[in-house]
């Protein structure tokens, strides 16, 4: 079976993985890591999201970078920021319902941390993301939330398995073992 | 850095598309008016400071020690 458009990634944050093009996403940078363009979101193990709430978003540009990413939901219940018509519009959405919000979390903090005041919104057709920043709220850059039983071990056990096409969907292929 | 004075009412040009207007002085604060393509994202210097710091933690390898 051929597989036009394949990148395959030696990722030193996260392992190897291999992701169609048409699956990546496209940012413009995020504060602090402005040459990050590339990401692939990808699921850790084969969980189901609902058991453990995180996925890597790695970075293709830079090889050493990858977020620990989640739900927000999953954690603060009722987490429905308010995103400008010039997010959406950045992204090419033409409705909150096309995006995805999803929080980075700092999981080398005990307890780990969300933040809550710059979520990552996605726009999965469209291929892009932003790191969009609330000015007008007080949500935390760094809430400490309680870290699953599920996710205990994630980023430092086995195989990552690429997600694509939104999060929550079905994995690809098969762990390697 | 580039330093301008401006006076109360006076305005600069970032490029063709951002104008950014002193509105207001009184005390140690100065109200800006700035117009901008919607896309252009505008925050606080202290706010992005604190999500580029979140970031930087947030990217750090917390299990670098047991990889082996």
């Amino acid at each position: 079976m051929s597989q036009p458009n394949r990148i395959e990634v030696d990722h030193r944050r996260v392992g190897r993985f291999a992701v169609r093009e048409s699956d990546l996403l496209h940012f413009e940078g995020l504060p602090g890591f402005p040459g990050a363009r590339r990401f692939a979101l990808l699921r850790h193990d084969e969980r189901a999201v609902s058991e453990q709430p995180f996925s890597w978003l790695a970075c293709i540009d830079d090889l050493e970078l990858a977020f620990a990413v989640t739900d927000p939901c999953f954690f603060v219940p009722g987490y429905d920021p308010p995103l400008s018509p010039s997010t959406l519009d950045a992204l090419e959405a033409k409705a909150r319902g096309d995006v995805v919000v999803l929080a980075i979390a700092n999981l080398a903090s005990d307890p780990p941390r969300l933040n809550l005041a710059a979520p990552l919104v996605i726009h999965l057709a469209a291929q892009r993301g932003v790191q969009t920043i609330l000015e007008d709220t007080a949500q935390p850059v760094a809430q400490p939330v309680e870290m699953p039983e599920a996710s205990r071990h994630f980023g430092s056990e086995a195989r990552v398995e690429l997600r694509p096409e939104s999060h929550g969907a079905q994995i690809e292929s098969k762990p390697q073992t | 850095m580039l330093v301008l004075t401006r006076k109360v009412n006076e305005a600069l040009c970032i490029g063709d598309e951002i104008r950014v207007r002193v509105l207001e002085h009184s005390g140690k604060q100065i109200k800006l008016g700035i117009e901008a393509p919607r896309r252009v994202r505008i925050v606080r210097e202290e706010l992005y400071l604190k999500v580029v710091e979140a970031n930087r933690r947030a990217a750090e390898d917390s299990t670098q020690e047991e990889d082996s």
